[in-house]
């Protein structure tokens, strides 16, 4: 097995895609982080809290009369935390996953570790899809797959590599990324703004939360991991059905962009595992529920996996 | 001993039929030439052998192991080639290789040079595929089907884009295999090639065997021996072969089927009644003849 994986981990980094990919993923965050830097000034935070408070005051009393893009669940959490950061004097932004657009708060290399889930999930979604779609697709495409069968191995245990290799690197990928990010924030922002807490609001026990800012990166990194997992073995399992990367790309972003519309949630949808995947939204149903729902899923898609991959007669060119 | 045997082979998808009631052995040391027109059903066959679709019925048996019960163990020793080397062509034909290796126990660096170096890929062999000829993608799917040293070697067109030089080694390299004991199962259209490399034919038709049978018996057409006998003229012949079978081929010519202890008596026969007898030959058909005989008029590619 451990050759088996070898061999998977020799055709993925002997590729120029990947790297052109991780690339083009730097460039990016790296661009966003810059302007971010060059956005921000300081201002005096007490103030622009208390401005703010009374901004989101008048639009919750005004909701129904204004016409505003915020949700009333963004403007009740904005209030809750300007409450909390005017009453202990905080004086750094603590509005990061419901920003007030009129009103904006400096940022600093802390937010933006916070908020990188948010920034590049999209990046990190593509590059989980383009590796699973590729160790599976691009075998049965070229007809390398036939290499593979006809080797002294049970298709199960070929399968087995393939998932690995893809959920260890996914999890590696995702490592890399907090951690490129740790440092591009560090260096433009500074390092000192990683000493102060992670405040969050929890809407479901309608309370304030701290944590250390470490702990916090490294439960949302935990929470996502569901996401991307069940990504890669759902585009594995397309790979085999469908034989087409492009295609298969293509059902799996979109499976993705679905599973980001809240107004797609109902009684019965609430319980497919695309709307309960990524842990850090707020509109599970609960995180014991939607943990389960997530191991279910992956078993189930596992299981399919091995079903098709072993019973799938390898076609004529 | 048979290294490779298959009994009463057939696929079925859903009412279509592709092969049936084939069956066949291949022992140690044989080259069996696997004949048939295109859509005859021979990578359909190959495929049933090596695991790579699923057998509606019947059975494969490789040195003894059962292709569906014990997979592992019957393709262990099986090298392949199917429909065309598959080849990582953005790696080098040693990352290839490497792989292939990986697949197997102890199969060292030294066995990758060397299988390199036996399919005359030595100079090339850290160049990436995608900058090989054709011949070189076919010759290094070679190297990847003995790395292992097999002892049933299957090649679908081994010759396919080869030149005459890549060609002629080629047919050396895969008589030496044959020399060494392993058994070969080769699939082509390439008479010519199965004529110079096989000791048996097997030839397919619309998914059915027509025959097994050494490449001899294969060009026999019929159980009698002919002779081609040329003269100055064959007017009134018909009178000296009252008690012979033959067909008058042309102005000259007559195919007479006679033994061979016959021959010397009827050439003094033609000599006795002042015919000039200029040749006696005995009638050997190439495959091509034979296979257009026994098959039928398909087109061959």
């Amino acid at each position: 097995m451990i050759k088996l994986i070898k061999n998977e981990l020799i055709k993925i980094f002997k590729r120029k895609n990947i790297y052109i990919l991780l690339i083009i993923g730097i460039l990016i965050m790296l661009v966003l982080n810059i302007f971010e830097g060059i956005k921000t000034q300081p201002v005096d935070m007490q103030k622009q809290y208390k401005r703010l408070y009374e901004n989101d005051k008048m639009l919750l009393e005004n909701f129904d009369k204004l016409e505003t893009k915020d949700s009333y669940e963004n403007i009740v959490e904005r209030i809750k935390l300007e409450e909390y950061a005017i009453q202990n004097n905080i004086k750094y932004n603590i509005i990061i996953n419901s920003e007030n657009n009129n009103v904006t708060l400096p940022k600093d290399a802390r937010y933006l570790l916070i908020k990188m889930f948010n920034n590049f999930d999209i990046l990190m979604i593509f590059i989980v899809i383009y590796l699973s779609s590729t160790i599976i697709s691009e075998e049965y495409n070229s007809g390398t797959i036939k290499n593979l069968l006809v080797k002294p191995h049970k298709r199960t245990k070929i399968l087995l590599s393939k998932i690995v290799t893809a959920i260890f690197l996914t999890i590696i990928i995702s490592i890399l990324m907090v951690v490129f990010q740790y440092l591009l924030g560090g260096i433009i922002f500074g390092f000192d703004s990683y000493e102060l807490e992670s405040i969050k609001y929890n809407s479901l026990t309608n309370n304030i939360e701290t944590m250390d800012l470490m702990q916090n990166t490294i439960t949302t990194l935990l929470k996502k991991e569901p996401m991307y997992l069940l990504l890669s073995l759902v585009s594995m399992l397309f790979g085999i059905i469908t034989n087409n990367i492009a295609l298969n790309i293509l059902i799996s972003l979109g499976l993705y962009f679905i599973s980001t519309m809240e107004f797609l949630i109902n009684n019965i949808t609430k319980y497919l595992f695309i709307f309960n995947w990524d842990l850090t939204t707020n509109n599970i149903i609960n995180i014991a529920q939607s943990i389960s729902i997530c191991v279910i899923s992956f078993l189930v898609i596992f299981i399919l996996l091995i079903i098709i991959f072993k019973k799938k007669d390898i076609s004529n060119e | 001993m048979k290294v490779l045997e298959c009994n009463n082979l057939k696929k079925q998808v859903k009412n279509k039929i592709i092969v049936q009631d084939i069956s066949f052995s291949v022992n140690k040391g044989d080259v069996v030439g696997l004949l048939g027109p295109n859509g005859a059903g021979k990578t359909t066959i190959i495929k049933l052998i090596l695991g790579l679709i699923k057998i509606s019925e019947g059975r494969v048996l490789i040195n003894g192991y059962n292709i569906e019960k014990d997979f592992v163990k019957a393709i262990d020793k099986v090298g392949a080639i199917v429909e065309s080397p598959d080849l990582y062509m953005y790696l080098s034909g040693y990352d290839n290789l490497k792989i292939t290796a990986n697949n197997y126990k102890n199969i060292s660096k030294d066995r990758i040079l060397e299988v390199a170096r036996i399919v005359g890929l030595d100079n090339r062999i850290k160049d990436k595929v995608s900058t090989y000829s054709l011949g070189m993608r076919q010759r290094l799917g070679i190297a990847e089907a003995i790395i292992n040293s097999p002892e049933l070697l299957i090649l679908d067109e081994p010759t396919n884009g080869l030149d005459i030089e890549g060609t002629i080694e080629m047919r050396n390299l895969i008589k030496s295999l044959s020399n060494q004991g392993i058994a070969i199962l080769i699939s082509s259209h390439n008479l010519t090639e199965i004529d110079n490399l096989c000791n048996r034919i097997i030839a397919i038709k619309s998914g059915k065997m027509v025959t097994d049978e050494t490449i001899d018996e294969f060009k026999q057409i019929s159980n009698e021996s002919s002779y081609i006998f040329e003269l100055n003229n064959v007017e009134n012949v018909d009178k000296i072969l009252q008690n012979y079978k033959f067909e008058i081929i042309d102005k000259n010519k007559i195919r007479i089927y006679i033994s061979k202890e016959k021959v010397s008596e009827l050439t003094k026969k033609f000599l006795t009644n002042n015919y000039q007898v200029y040749l006696v030959q005995e009638e050997q058909f190439t495959s091509e003849e034979a296979f257009i005989k026994k098959v039928g008029e398909n087109k061959i590619d």
